[in-house]
């Protein structure tokens, strides 16, 4: 089997500079809070303290970066509309429209900082950038300024090649998330997905950035390839191939061109769901007869056997802290969701409304408990509907508009990745946690059971 | 006996000869010949290795519309096909859908009385054709989910296998493999083209 190298872009050095007396450590994310978009939770620093009022959202403002030296033309501008675009899908803070930003100066400069008129055009938190092209590397510092408090938060030099500008810009942005208020962003995340788009009555494992950008193989086998699941380091996938003519249980290496089959019969495999500490798969098998879930250890030894009944059992996938699994069963007639426990036991229905429930996901938000999956609730074609386990209550995310199904949670929670047909074909699309923000990121072919992939801590330097 | 691949000489003009000698030397000859030629192997054509079947040529889906199964085709057999089929490529074979589908009702792997018969004459035919082996397809239509139709296909093709083994065929000479809603043989978005998705579908997979 021929995995294709994905020629993933890191950037090689790291540089940091400690400004105004602070030693900053290395970029490596912290554990961090997510909280209700746009009302950040309280945070022990000082400065932080001041700029978080309760009840206003804060607002941060974001000039065009500036240029030292004309080289770095295109990339300041590539940088900062990227950076932009990052932190708006974030739906954390707002952004001051940069219309406004000629009253606060349009040329900032760390030297030169009018805080009182960002503070008249409501700004809370301020990010100054700057791109330079120093040897063909591209050089940025940014730096974050509590408005308030007219002091400098953090600061940070970034340097790549100058061909990695979107890595770099999606960098910056989840460290402004961390450092401004602890969050988690997706900005360097990955989806995965299963796309006919090559043809040949074929469909492969594809992966892109979360935006959409940088679209690219992951298999080229040309027999059916889908329902990806990411090991939680982000460097493997789990997919199902029929490459020899029955679906089995591969393993593809993200950086590696190797791969290999982890389960290869007796019968059907389908859905399998990679455990969150990266050490077993919970997958579907009909080898004793019928769909029941299955658990094995990812170097192939411990096969369990999960469900017994003689109804279809599907779709697991693992909750956050791995002890349990959700799953799907047509046991009582129709397919619902049920949860149980990673060894089989505790087994019990959570899905009472719709006729119809597959595919659940479970979100790994620190904040919100709940589940998400595809429901036929009135009308013929499905929707995404979210159960939350505190309320008990289900909450519909789209309404309407074509079939939407297979939704994946994004790694912070704040996010869902699904399919709908409302264009006409199958499309991967994304949104945010209370529905808003609906937006496809592929149009070409016809595109599922996408997977929304870790933050990648482990894959920078 | 010198064991000798039918396929080599497809194309060679030498096809003609082959069959009407084996049709000389009858039956039992051609069993021996056949697993001479390794015909218990389970392995699919080199033209289909990694692909489904192409959907069926349109004589055999128009057929297939509305759900109605030719079962008299059995019978109109003539007696010496099966030798046909020895000189003939799978892809011909297949090409020719001796095998018809079955459908289902939406949502449910139960066979109807319409399929229990396409199925029996499914069996005849291949009692005819001791050697074929053969693979059977569980499609789903498009209303239900990806991941819940994957195992709704393979009780399709597994009721499929059920029948025809109770039926007496040894199970070696059956796989099955399910794939979902994913290969619909109609694309369409009404009652018609989710009935004729809704269906095992049978391919043979050697002779």
């Amino acid at each position: 089997m021929r995995v294709t190298r994905l020629g993933f872009i890191a950037l090689q050095s790291f540089a940091i500079l400690g400004f105004s007396g602070q030693a900053l450590s290395a970029q490596q994310a912290q554990p961090a809070q997510e909280a209700q978009p746009a009302t950040p939770s309280p945070q022990d620093t000082d400065w932080y303290v001041q700029v978080a009022r309760p009840g206003r959202p804060v607002y941060m403002a974001l000039p065009t970066f500036a240029l030292r030296g004309s080289a770095a033309a295109e990339s300041a501008q590539v940088l900062s509309s990227v950076v932009w675009s990052d932190l708006e899908y974030a739906s954390i803070y707002r952004l001051v429209p940069r219309h406004l930003y000629k009253i606060a100066g349009e040329n900032v400069s760390p030297n030169s900082i009018d805080y009182y008129q960002w503070e008249s055009i409501g700004t809370d938190i301020l990010v100054v950038g700057t791109a330079e092209i120093q040897e063909n590397r591209l050089v940025s510092e940014v730096r974050l300024y509590a408005v308030q408090s007219q002091q400098m938060v953090f600061g940070k030099r970034y340097e790549g090649p100058a061909s990695g500008v979107r890595t770099m810009a999606h960098r910056i942005s989840d460290d402004i998330l961390l450092q401004a208020g602890n969050y988690r962003g997706v900005a360097r995340t990955w989806i995965a997905f299963s796309t006919d788009r090559r043809g040949g009555q074929s469909k492969e494992i594809y992966v892109m950035d979360y935006d959409g950008e940088n679209q690219r193989p992951l298999t080229a086998n040309r027999s059916l390839n889908l329902t990806p699941t990411w090991s939680p380091d982000g460097q493997a996938l789990g997919y199902i191939s029929y490459r020899n003519n029955r679906p089995d249980l591969y393993i593809a290496f993200i950086n590696e061109a190797r791969g290999e089959a982890l389960v290869a019969g007796p019968g059907m495999t389908f859905t399998p769901s990679w455990s969150p500490d990266g050490r077993r798969i919970a997958f579907t098998s009909t080898r004793d007869g019928n769909s029941e879930i299955y658990v094995i250890n990812t170097d192939g030894s411990g096969l369990r056997r999960l469900t017994n009944h003689p109804s279809i059992d599907t779709a697991p996938c693992w909750s956050p802290n791995g002890r349990e699994i959700a799953f799907t069963s047509d046991r009582a007639g129709a397919p619902q969701i049920y949860v149980m426990d990673s060894d089989g036991l505790n087994l019990r229905r959570i899905s009472y409304e719709g006729s119809y429930n597959d595919s659940p996901t479970w979100s790994s938000s620190r904040s919100f408990s709940e589940i998400a999956w595809a429901s036929r609730i009135e009308r013929g074609p499905f929707d995404i509907v979210v159960y939350n386990f505190e309320t008990q209550q289900v909450r519909q995310l789209t309404t309407g508009r074509g079939s939407n199904e297979s939704p994946t949670w994004s790694p912070n929670g704040l996010h869902l990745v699904f399919t709908s047909t409302r264009t006409g074909s199958s499309q991967v699309f994304t949104m945010n946690r209370d529905g808003s923000n609906q937006r496809p990121l592929t149009s070409q072919g016809n595109n599922t059971t996408p997977k929304w992939g870790p933050a990648p801590e482990s894959v920078e330097p | 006996m010198r064991t000798v691949k039918l396929g080599d000489y497809i194309g060679r003009g030498h096809i003609v000869t082959v069959s009407l000698v084996l049709g000389l030397m009858g039956l039992s000859w051609t069993l021996g010949l056949t697993s001479a030629c390794g015909g218990s192997t389970q392995r699919p054509p080199a033209t289909t290795q990694t692909r489904p079947p192409a959907p069926s040529a349109p004589s055999a889906t128009a057929r297939d519309s509305g759900g109605r199964e030719d079962t008299s085709r059995g019978d109109l057999v003539p007696v010496d096909e099966s030798d046909d089929i020895l000189s003939m490529s799978l892809e011909d074979i297949n090409a020719q859908s001796p095998l018809d589908d079955i459908h289902f009702d939406y949502d449910s792997a139960e066979l109807s009385g319409e399929a229990r018969s396409t199925l029996d004459t499914n069996v005849q035919w291949l009692r005819r054709n001791p050697s074929v082996t053969i693979l059977i397809e569980g499609h789903c239509d498009e209303r239900g989910t990806v991941e819940y139709n994957l195992a709704l296909g393979e009780r399709r093709s597994m009721a499929a296998y059920n029948f025809m083994v109770s039926s007496g065929l040894p199970s070696e000479r059956i796989k099955t493999i399910s794939y979902g809603k994913e290969f619909p043989l109609d694309p369409g978005h009404d009652e018609a083209a989710w009935a004729r998705n809704r269906r095992a579908h049978f391919v043979i997979t050697s002779k």
